[in-house]
């Protein structure tokens, strides 16, 4: 989690001592700098939002409203954490505020949501493939909020969990109990569904 | 139970296209530029209702007791009879007053509710020796009572 050295890259090719460069100029007041500092983390934050809201006019007000508290927090930001975990953190806090705020998730998943099969699938395979990832789709809206965010950010995500408790405030192993409740739910409905009854 | 779940595919779509990302970026810097440009506006507007209150709570404060405001309001401006003095001559006095009247009857006509409420008008005439006369106007300006009291010397 600890920033320690230039050699820990983002996914946008970034280096960490680049990002922090960055950080300390927008936080300095530099306009051109935080806007840099959106450009290199905005997609992550989107991708994000969009696996916990599932809706895109959703998920634009989620980064534009997380991307405005990270203006307003800058200042506070403990150069010692990890941007992306802080980010994140903001970035959930926020999609929450707007799921509860609106009551409502999108349960059903289109299927072309899901990614379109690999080369080597059979057209049965492929749409077989996509029809599960729609399932899971489903059934991961369907959980409640606290495990919800949990599998998201730790399977779908890839954070680890000492990351997914430090986003949500929760202790490692709370994260480990919910992850494990998450999946057994997630088995129990796909088993249902698939095999024609309901959960 | 123990298969794997395709986690990793679930909804690994960017739902945003980069003209999404641009819109959003320029509405967060047009934000971030008007909370700069105006640094000083949210204070003030705090230090104004902090003294707006501090300036009610003193006016509360140093407002006099009741029964002081009492003493120092206005008086109520409720309408006096109005007193005329009217010739000696009984005659004249019951004349005069009533030729006035058709004067206010069109008016009288329009009003279907009269608003004000009856204004006695008290009219004394002056001479003791001779006759008292008290003529009291009612809303109605056609009905008025007239009042001639003999004087005992």
């Amino acid at each position: 989690m600890i920033v320690t050295a230039a050699v820990k890259t983002d996914d946008d090719g970034r280096s960490t001592a680049l990002l922090l460069a960055t950080i300390r100029a927008a936080r300095g007041g530099d306009e051109r700098a935080f806007e840099e500092l959106m450009m290199a983390t905005e997609r992550r934050v989107a991708l994000l939002a969009w696996r916990i809201l599932g809706d895109a006019e959703e998920v634009k007000e989620a980064v534009q409203e997380t991307f405005l508290c990270v203006f307003r927090h800058l200042g506070r930001y403990d150069e010692g954490r990890d941007f992306f975990g802080w980010l994140f953190s903001i970035a959930v806090n926020v999609c929450r505020d707007l799921d509860r705020r609106r009551r409502r998730r999108r349960i059903f998943t289109s299927i072309d949501d899901t990614p379109h099969p690999a080369g080597d699938e059979s057209p049965d395979e492929a749409i077989g493939r996509r029809r599960e990832i729609a399932l899971l789709t489903r059934a991961i809206d369907a959980l409640p909020e606290k495990e919800r965010l949990a599998i998201l950010l730790r399977e779908v995500q890839e954070l680890s969990t000492d990351q997914v408790a430090a986003i949500l405030g929760s202790r490692p192993a709370t994260v480990r109990v919910q992850i494990s409740r998450a999946r057994a739910k997630l088995r129990q409905w796909m088993e249902a569904r698939r095999g024609g009854g309901r959960p | 139970m123990n298969e794997k779940l395709p986690f990793k595919d679930v909804r690994v779509k960017q739902p945003l296209t980069d003209a999404d990302f641009a819109a959003i970026r320029a509405t967060v810097l047009a934000q971030v530029a008007r909370r700069r440009r105006f640094p000083m506006a949210r204070l003030a507007l705090a230090a104004t209702i902090v003294a707006a209150i501090a300036l009610g709570a003193f006016v509360a404060l140093h407002r006099p007791p009741q029964h002081l405001a009492a003493r120092i309001a206005p008086p109520s401006h409720r309408p006096l009879p109005s007193i005329t003095a009217t010739p000696t001559t009984p005659a004249i006095a019951a004349a005069a007053p009533l030729a006035e009247a058709p004067a206010t009857q069109p008016a009288r006509r329009r009003r279907r509710h009269p608003v004000a409420p009856p204004q006695p008008m008290l009219a004394a005439t002056g001479d003791e020796q001779a006759a008292i006369t008290f003529q009291l106007q009612t809303s109605n300006p056609d009905i008025r009572i007239i009042w001639i009291e003999r004087s005992s010397k």
